[in-house]
C-alpha cells in the first residue's frame, strides 16, 4: 500500500470517510450474521424440543 | 503450469498491480465497502440466487422460512466467494482487459492476499452454515460448485481451451440442485433438468458476449471461441446450442413435472431466443466474419439471454404456484 504520511487535509478527510464506510459495513455484516445464527439456533432447537416451528 | 497471457508475459502480477496503483491519487488505493462487495460479483450472484431460489421453492417438502433464507444466503455468499477467488487468480488478465481493469485488485485497492483470504473465508463459512442450517448433502453440493468454478473453470479450463465455458458452465448450473437439496436432502429428475437448462444456456450466453468482447480476450490470451475459431464459427455454435437448449427447456412439461403455464412460457421464450440467435447468425459480416453492424445482434442476444433465464425460472415458480 502507498505511503499515507503526507496526505493533505482533504485527502485525510476522504481517507477517514472511506474507512468509516468500511467499518459501518463490517458492523452491519456482523450484526446480520449474529441475528442469522441466533434465528437458525432457535429454529433448530424448537424443532428438537417439539415446539411449533 | 499455467500459461501467461501474451500481453503480460514476463511481467510479475505484483508489478502490474503496483504500476497501475502508482498512477492513482494517494487515497485511491484504499478500498471501500463497495470494493469488497464488488469482489463478490453481485450481478452474477443475482442469477445464482434466483435459480437457487427456484430449485428451493419447487422442491417437494417443507423447510422453515428462516432456514430457507439461510440456504439462499449461503448459495449467494458461496457464489460470491468463488467470484472473489476467481478475481484473485485472474488478476493478471483482469489488469489487461478493459472490461475488468477497474476491478479492485488490478486497480490496486485490494491486495491479492487479502482477496484470497476473503474468498476462502467466505467459501468455508458459507459451506459450514449451509451444513448446519439445512443438511450436509446441500453443503457438499455448494462446496462442489465453488471448487468446480475455482479449480476446473478458473484454474484449469479458462486459459487452456475454447471449451472453457461449455464445461465450466456447469459451475453456474449448480444452484437449483443446491436449493432442491436444501429442502429434500437429495436430488431428483426436476433439479437435474434445471441444471441441464442452465448448462446449455451458458455457451450461447457467453459466446454472444465474447463476440463483441473478443478483442479483450485476445489481448489477455484467453482462448474464447471467437479468438480461437473465429466469429463465423462462434455464430454457428450459438445457433447449435440454442437448438439443443430450447427442446431441453420443454422436458419438464414432457415428463409431467410442470404444467401448461411453464410449457407455453418456455416455448415462447425459446422462440425469442432462437430468433435472436438466427439474427446473430445472419448478421452482416465481411469474409472473415467480422460484424459490419458493430455486433448489434450479439449484444441483443446477450441481453436477451439474461432476461430469458430470469423469465424461464420465473415461469418454473409461477407454474409450481398454479399447479
Amino acid at each position: 500500500m502507498a505511503d499515507l504520511s503526507h496526505l493533505t487535509r482533504a485527502e485525510s478527510a476522504l481517507l477517514a470517510k472511506k474507512r468509516r464506510g468500511r467499518n459501518i459495513a463490517m458492523l452491519v455484516a456482523l450484526v446480520a450474521i449474529a441475528v442469522l445464527f441466533y434465528a437458525i439456533a432457535i429454529v433448530k432447537l424448537s424443532g428438537k424440543m417439539g415446539l411449533p416451528q | 503450469m499455467k500459461s501467461i497471457a501474451p500481453a503480460v508475459a514476463g511481467a510479475d502480477r505484483g508489478d502490474i498491480v503496483s504500476s497501475l496503483s502508482s498512477l492513482s491519487a494517494p487515497t485511491d488505493d484504499i478500498s471501500t465497502a463497495r470494493d469488497w462487495l464488488m469482489m463478490l460479483k453481485p450481478r452474477v450472484m443475482t442469477l445464482v440466487v434466483y435459480s437457487g431460489l427456484a430449485g428451493l421453492l419447487v422442491a417437494p417438502g417443507h423447510i422453515h422460512p428462516v432456514l430457507a433464507v439461510a440456504a439462499i444466503l449461503c448459495i449467494a455468499v458461496g457464489a460470491g466467494a468463488a467470484g472473489a477467488i476467481n478475481m484473485w487468480y485472474d488478476r493478471d488478465i483482469d489488469a489487461v482487459m478493459r472490461r475488468t481493469q477497474k476491478r479492485p485488485i488490478p486497480a490496486g485497492r485490494i491486495a491479492p492476499d487479502e482477496a484470497l483470504a476473503y474468498g476462502v473465508f467466505l467459501a468455508v463459512g458459507s459451506v459450514m452454515v449451509m451444513g448446519l442450517a439445512t443438511n450436509w448433502f446441500a453443503a457438499a453440493l455448494l462446496a462442489g460448485s465453488i471448487a468446480f468454478y475455482v479449480v476446473v473453470y478458473t484454474m484449469w479450463l479458462k486459459r487452456r481451451t475454447a471449451q472453457n465455458i461449455v464445461i465450466g458452465g456447469a459451475a453456474g448450473a449448480f444452484p437449483p440442485l443446491i436449493g432442491w437439496a436444501a429442502v429434500t436432502g437429495g436430488l431428483d429428475v426436476m433439479p437435474w433438468l434445471l441444471f441441464g437448462i442452465i448448462f446449455l444456456w451458458t455457451p450461447p450466453h457467453f459466446w454472444a458476449l465474447s463476440l463483441f468482447a473478443h478483442a479483450d480476450y485476445e489481448k489477455a490470451g484467453v482462448p474464447m471461441l471467437p479468438v480461437v475459431a473465429g466469429a463465423k464459427e462462434t455464430r454457428r455454435q450459438v445457433v447449435i446450442y440454442t437448438l439443443a437448449m430450447v427442446p431441453a427447456t420443454l422436458l419438464p412439461y414432457v415428463l409431467g413435472l410442470s404444467g401448461v403455464v411453464y410449457a407455453v412460457s418456455a416455448g415462447v421464450l425459446g422462440l425469442g431466443f432462437f430468433w435472436h440467435a438466427w439474427r446473430l447468425y445472419t448478421d452482416r459480416q465481411d469474409e472473415a466474419g467480422v460484424s459490419l453492424t458493430k455486433d448489434a445482434p450479439a449484444k441483443a442476444t446477450f441481453k436477451y439471454s439474461i432476461y430469458y433465464l430470469f423469465a424461464l425460472f420465473g415461469a418454473v415458480v409461477v407454474d409450481w404456484v398454479v399447479m
